[in-house]
Order: C-alpha cells, then sequence, then structure tokens
C-alpha cells in the first residue's frame, strides 16, 4: 500500500501490476527486477536460488543493501503471517484510498471475502 | 554478509523471551512452537495441501518435532506454510480447543520465528538455535482493552490519529495481537530492526523497499 505512497511523494508513476503479476510492464523501480528475483528466491526458500540471486544483489547493490533487502523481505515474510492469521481488514482510510490500486494490483482476491468464496 | 549489530540483537533478544514464560504458554511449549514452525516446511500433509487447488480437502496428520496438542500443530503449520489460505472457518474450527489468547501467542511466536528464520536462510547463516528454556508459569492475564474491528478476533483498542504518513497512528496490523500485549511486543522488538513506515536507516530506498513488502505480501497471499 505503501509503495503508492511513496510514489506519490516522489511525483513517480509506479506501474503496481507488476507487483501481483498481473503486468508485463517494468514497475519503474531502480534495480527491481533484481530485487524482485531475491525476494521470490528468499520466499520460496530454495538455496541454490537464493544463492544466484543473492549474488546478483551483491553484484549490482553492493553487499550491505542485499542486506537491507533481505530484512525487509523477512519482515513482511514474518508479518502477512499476523494478518494472514488474524483476518485483520485495511485500516478504514488505507481501504477509501487504495480502491484504485487494489483493482490495478487484483490485491482484493486476497481479501478475507474472496478467500471466503474460494475456500469457505 | 555483514549483519547489522540492531538485527542479530533483536533477534538473540527475541529467542530468550521466546524461551521463558509468555502469558498463555510456558516457555518450554513456546520454544516447542518455535520448532515446530521450522519443521513445517518438512510436513508431508502441508507438503501436500500446498500443492492442491484447495487445502481444505486433504486429511490427514501432521509430521511433527514435538509432542504439543494436535489443534497447535494444526495452527503452526499452517501459519507457516500456507497463511495466506486461512479463512474464519478454519480459525472457527482451530479455536474450539485452543483459547483466542493462546492462538495469538502462537501466532506472534510463529511470524517472529519466520523473520529470523527467513533473515538466516537468505544471508546464508544457519537457523539460530532455540535459548534453553526457563521455567516458570504463564501469568495468564488477558488484556480487556480491545475492540471488534472485523477481524477474526478483537484487536487492541487505541486512539487513533493522523500521521505523516498519512495512515492512523498505530496501523491495524499493530493493533491485531492486542488479546496478548507481550506478542505484540514481541514481534515488533524485531520487525522494527527489518521495516519501519519512517527513519529507516537503510540505503535501500523507500520505494525499493515498498516494492519488497508488497511482493512479499503478494507471494504470501495477503490482502493487508
Amino acid at each position: 500500500m505503501l509503495l503508492r505512497r511513496s510514489g506519490a511523494r516522489t511525483e513517480t508513476s509506479f506501474n503496481l501490476g507488476k507487483l501481483t503479476d498481473t503486468s508485463k510492464l517494468a514497475i519503474g523501480i531502480t534495480a527491481e527486477s533484481t530485487l524482485l528475483a531475491l525476494a521470490e528466491a528468499v520466499i520460496a526458500g530454495s538455496q541454490s536460488a537464493i544463492q544466484i540471486t543473492r549474488k546478483r544483489a551483491i553484484d549490482e547493490l553492493g553487499e550491505k543493501t542485499t542486506v537491507e533487502a533481505i530484512a525487509v523481505i523477512a519482515g513482511f515474510n514474518g508479518i502477512t503471517k499476523i494478518a494472514n492469521g488474524t483476518g485483520l481488514p485495511l485500516d478504514p482510510e488505507t481501504h477509501n484510498s487504495t480502491e484504485k490500486m487494489r483493482a490495478e494490483t487484483a490485491i482484493d482476491d486476497y481479501s478475507e471475502s474472496s478467500k471466503f468464496q474460494t475456500w469457505g | 554478509m555483514q549483519i547489522p549489530i540492531a538485527i542479530n540483537d533483536s533477534h538473540r533478544v527475541a529467542l530468550e523471551e521466546i524461551a521463558g514464560p509468555g502469558t498463555w504458554l510456558d516457555g518450554e511449549t513456546r520454544n516447542q512452537v518455535l520448532l515446530e514452525s521450522r519443521h513445517a516446511s518438512n510436513c508431508i500433509l502441508c507438503q501436500n495441501r500446498s500443492k492442491a487447488l484447495s487445502p481444505y480437502g486433504i486429511e490427514g496428520s501432521h509430521d511433527s518435532v514435538s509432542d504439543l496438542p494436535a489443534g497447535y500443530i494444526e495452527v503452526i503449520h499452517r501459519i507457516s506454510h500456507d497463511s495466506g489460505r486461512l479463512t474464519q472457518s478454519w480459525f472457527n474450527q482451530v479455536t474450539e480447543d485452543l483459547s483466542a489468547e493462546a492462538y495469538i501467542e502462537i501466532l506472534g511466536i510463529v511470524a517472529c520465528g519466520v523473520i529470523i528464520d527467513t533473515f538466516a536462510t537468505g544471508t546464508g547463516q544457519p537457523l539460530p538455535a532455540p535459548q534453553e528454556h526457563r521455567k516458570g508459569a504463564p501469568t495468564r492475564i488477558s488484556n480487556p482493552n480491545v475492540i471488534d474491528k472485523g477481524a477474526w478476533l478483537p484487536i487492541l483498542d487505541v486512539t487513533l490519529e493522523p500521521s505523516d504518513t498519512g495512515l492512523p497512528s498505530t496501523p491495524n496490523i499493530a493493533r491485531a495481537m492486542g488479546l496478548v500485549p507481550s506478542a505484540i511486543d514481541l514481534f515488533f522488538k524485531v520487525m522494527r530492526n527489518h521495516y519501519q513506515l519512517a527513519n529507516l536507516a537503510f540505503d535501500l530506498s523507500r520505494s525499493q523497499t515498498e516494492m519488497l513488502a508488497a511482493r512479499v505480501s503478494s507471494l504470501n497471499q495477503c490482502f493487508y
């Protein structure tokens, strides 16, 4: 949700559909393919993929930034367990201000109502 | 890799806290929750459920590394391994035999352990061993300061004020485990070294940070 706000603050337009694989266009963020590949490898937990993507990230961004990226990935891998495990709704302010973005990214597919319709 | 001291310290402190008595679970049980969470990816039932279009049609028993009750193991494995497909029906079912407070304490430990383990795996370090558990009884003090806001269980009741980010001063995610305030403390003791809404002293840009956050949320099928 905050990527949209981050773009607004810097007057940058991001293609957010890529975040949920609903777009083949680039998002418009420096080193995005390297970082997204690292995130996917770390979340999948594949050691070989992690080694490859981590090396690529270190080569492109440096070790410090790569460690920071892994820290963010790890943090959100944890915090999503809390959101998913409590059926937590969006804050009303966020809900109201992200309607267009949620449609663009198809993120509503992950909502409680959508999950209920799919799995009961 | 050079690991920031603050991250290493927060992980060590969290493991020490997990090993001690909590609000609803004792230290030995809390350590077992951590170990069981680590084991979830090796569980055949969890693997079969992951491959299935719906996890709810696959019956069986979890492979376990602890003597925790079956209901605990179902909660731990599902949150660790397939949290994106949890539903309120599932939550209602598992909390028939497990108090909502104990559920939250387990959730907090699992989420904390996921951060620690994901970071270790991502940076190529061995998973840190749990600390020796400390004896002592859980306090079993309920927190009455909670409110129904549409989640599966009540969340922390706080006074909300606008913040610099345009989000509430205390977003729902920080209130989600309000039934067990010590679970909130434990989790954010770790989380705040991995991500903050503001003043995160990273070379990684804010846009790169939020892109990673959003992608990981998507990979976990997380709406929030």
